[in-house]
């Protein structure tokens, strides 16, 4: 059987798609950013509920974090170092699934996620909803990267054809 | 640029946990807060000289805690510090507790209380299973009022009282 011939729009179709999947995502980690900024001590506190990080690496993870989530997001919106942007990204969306999981493992089914407001009031929120919302960033996560080094291996590629 | 903020920061935290054995504590709130032993706390318990704060979950108040003390879970602060605040006035000498010394509850709370203005803030280490382990007196119930009245009859019966 041959392989259909790719359609010529579809690279246009995936470079403007590209546009609106990084100003997403990047919605999205600023968003999560934004209060563990302003609360390093409260987010301190979400982390430390989590329990998979030893009690000495939380303080550091927790004024850390916020801002590497805000450096992903400002390279998103800029469309700079994507690769390296995306991968970081996916690999936060990956930890927060990990974290995720330890706690279902644990039998919890709800808790305080910490995603976009360091708040701990309430029963909190449900694991499995988390989990799916997270699994949908990690895809998108995972596509953009795929697009960056698909981008960059082109751009090489024809770098080095002198075009 | 993260290392910076947190050293600007207000509640900036400590990089490596030393004097502040606890995640999430800004050394300050560690130093503004006294920390007492079981035998203190319970010398302050009898002379009725402090306002005894519960940091634990309601169910776990419920099951046991100490008499009088007055149930302000972490994990519910908002609701319910807005019908504690007139039974837990700022000025007042407070004694915090939660499950035991691993737990944390009492000095998030203590670090909430600081910030509505409290001064005379005091976390009892061990927590909960310090007073317990002492052997000095618990009581069930969900209702500090009923909590408190049981308290005094107990407090006046003989012996009951070390």
């Amino acid at each position: 059987m041959r392989a259909r011939p790719v359609p010529a729009a579809c690279p246009n179709f995936r470079r403007w798609l590209l546009v609106p999947v990084r100003l997403a995502l990047a919605a999205v980690f600023i968003a999560a950013s934004a209060d563990k900024i302003v609360h390093p001590d409260r987010f301190a506190d979400v982390v430390w509920d989590y329990q998979v990080l030893p009690m000495g690496l939380i303080n550091l993870f927790a004024i850390c974090l916020p801002w590497v989530e805000l450096a992903t997001a400002a390279c998103l919106i800029a469309g700079v170092w994507l690769d390296a942007a995306g991968l970081l990204a996916a690999a936060m969306s990956l930890m927060f699934m990990v974290a995720l999981g330890a706690a279902l493992a644990r039998g919890q089914d709800t808790m305080h996620c910490g995603c976009f407001s360091t708040a701990q009031e309430g029963v909190g929120d449900s694991l499995w909803g988390l989990l799916g919302r997270d699994i949908v960033v990690f895809a998108a996560t995972v596509w953009l990267v795929r697009e960056a080094f698909r981008d960059a291996a082109s751009g090489t590629a024809a770098s080095l054809a002198g075009e | 640029m993260a290392l910076i903020a947190n050293a600007v920061h207000p509640m900036g935290l400590p990089l490596l946990l030393g004097r502040v054995p606890h995640s999430g504590i800004p050394v300050w709130v560690w130093d503004e807060v006294a920390h007492v032993s079981a035998k203190a706390g319970h010398g302050a318990w009898h002379a009725g000289s402090a306002i005894i704060l519960d940091a634990r979950d309601r169910k776990d108040y419920a099951e046991r805690h100490v008499p009088g003390a007055i149930n302000l879970p972490y994990h519910d602060f908002t609701n319910a510090y807005a019908t504690v605040k007139k039974k837990a006035p700022s000025e007042g000498h407070t004694l915090i507790y939660c499950y035991g010394s691993g737990c944390g509850l009492s000095m998030r709370l203590a670090k909430r209380l600081l910030a509505l203005g409290y001064t005379d803030l005091n976390v009892l280490r061990g927590g909960f299973a310090a007073w317990r382990m002492a052997g000095y007196e618990t009581i069930a119930g969900d209702k500090p009022a009923q909590a408190k009245e049981e308290a005094d009859e107990s407090a006046s019966g003989p012996g009951s009282l070390p």
